[in-house]
């Protein structure tokens, strides 16, 4: 019996449409989240206390981080999400040069600079929430 | 001792398409060479933006490593000398995986380890996992290795890096046979993570379908899924392992995410076709008849 190891032309259509479909969906579904994403950085003023998340994205991946405000200081921050190509064990020093620093205006890693510029992006978009709206 | 006719006239069919080629055109015209030609557009591609200094390093310690671990393994197993083909396709992926200007040991390590692993852990019907990509979970793990997929993605223009990789995928997938397993691949990966956006919060899934994620898959599937000897032959055997390896890589991809979730996923994969292989044996199966290695393949 000859075994058949091509698909037809019938069954390729299906599989390329079933494809086209399962890849639509999940992109449709995330626009929005894109869209949050590119926010434009903007100057941060005096915060509302509280806890605040942002993104930032890269050629890489994304960081995700997260201020905590207290009487309008940055008081603690942390990298709660990496989704790059690289560990962010590179990146690990630069939550607390948020905090001596007061903003997003952290240095650049040697070997790292994708994933510091994410960072420095996701920081920038908490503070925003923190400029703009109460702690959540 | 008599040759049956239809063998015969398979000899003849065969010398006529290779017998009258040169050895370069006829190494070509394997899945192997052409997986190699391929793997050596995109390495001149990246490299020509990524600099010759800094890729040149990497690509010799991985080949020179692929072709010591073959070569003597071929030596001390089989009393001859040949050319380590496969070894030198595991040499090429694991460079265009691994960042440009990563430690000279990282390729070597993973190049080693992964075809170490070819060499030692064995069903009756050929190796169970893909080198190229045991090999680079294992740096990733051991050395904290970074890891960008760069021959693929980053070192060229976004816009014609798409074409290059999809339709070296895509011919490289033809010619071995494997269409319906990177179909499959494809199918899973993109459902499980289209799936998880009405169960978690989008934000976390939007880079499973945009660049660079997305040429990252493409290269996965072209490239180190398609893999014979690791999958199988046969077309719907194919589609379960497709099945298996895409909504692995998408689970890891929505539980731990990371860089390696792609290649976490064809390991898993792996692991189950090598299951399937050995079941089919211990069932009375012929060990020639499961194994996937039906055509010699790229790593």
């Amino acid at each position: 019996m000859q075994v058949r190891h091509r698909p037809g032309p019938w069954q390729l259509g299906a599989a390329i449409a079933l494809l086209a479909v399962s890849y639509g969906v999940g992109f449709v579904r995330t626009a929005p989240a894109r869209q949050a994403l590119a926010v434009s950085p903007t100057r941060t003023g005096q915060f509302q206390d509280g806890r605040y998340s942002g993104w930032g994205s890269s050629p890489h991946g994304r960081i995700g981080s997260t201020v905590v405000i207290r009487r309008g200081r940055i008081v603690e921050t942390s990298i709660t999400g990496c989704r790059t190509r690289y560990p962010c064990s590179m990146i690990a020093a630069l939550p607390s040069e948020v905090i001596a620093r007061q903003g997003a205006d952290v240095d650049i890693v040697s070997g790292a600079t994708h994933s510091s510029q994410a960072f420095a992006r996701s920081i920038e978009q908490a503070l925003q929430h923190a400029a703009r709206e109460p702690g959540r | 001792m008599t040759i049956p006719a239809a063998v015969r006239l398979r000899i003849h069919a065969r010398t006529l398409r290779t017998g009258s080629r040169s050895p370069l055109r006829r190494f070509v015209a394997t899945p192997k060479g052409l997986v190699t030609i391929v793997l050596l557009v995109l390495l001149a591609c990246g490299g020509r933006v990524a600099g010759p200094a800094g890729v040149i390093p990497g690509v010799a310690s991985a080949v020179l490593t692929a072709v010591i671990v073959d070569v003597t393994v071929w030596r001390w197993r089989r009393r001859r000398w040949r050319y380590p083909d496969a070894g030198v396709i595991t040499a090429l992926l694991v460079s265009l995986v691994v960042r440009v200007g990563e430690p000279w040991y990282v390729f070597v390590a993973a190049t080693a380890l992964g075809l170490t692993a070819k060499h030692l852990l064995r069903t009756g019907a050929g190796n169970v996992f893909n080198p190229a990509a045991l090999g680079l979970v294992a740096v990733f793990q051991l050395f904290d290795a970074r890891e960008d997929w760069w021959g693929a993605l980053t070192a060229i223009v976004p816009g014609a890096a798409l074409p290059i990789v999809i339709v070296g995928g895509a011919v490289v997938a033809h010619r071995v046979n494997k269409l319906p397993l990177v179909l499959a691949f494809l199918v899973s990966c993109f459902t499980v993570g289209s799936a998880a956006t009405f169960v978690i919060d989008p934000i976390d899934l939007a880079d499973l379908f945009i660049w660079p994620d997305l040429l990252a898959i493409a290269f996965a599937a072209g490239f180190i899924v398609t893999d014979p000897p690791t999958s199988p032959p046969r077309q719907a055997a194919q589609v379960w392992c497709g099945i298996v390896m895409g909504g692995a890589s998408g689970l890891f991809f929505v539980t731990v995410g990371g860089a390696d979730y792609l290649l976490d996923g064809v390991l898993v994969g792996n692991a189950v076709e090598a299951m399937r292989r050995w079941v089919a044996v211990r069932r009375g199966g012929n060990v020639r008849a499961v194994a996937a290695r039906v055509r010699p393949g790229p790593a």
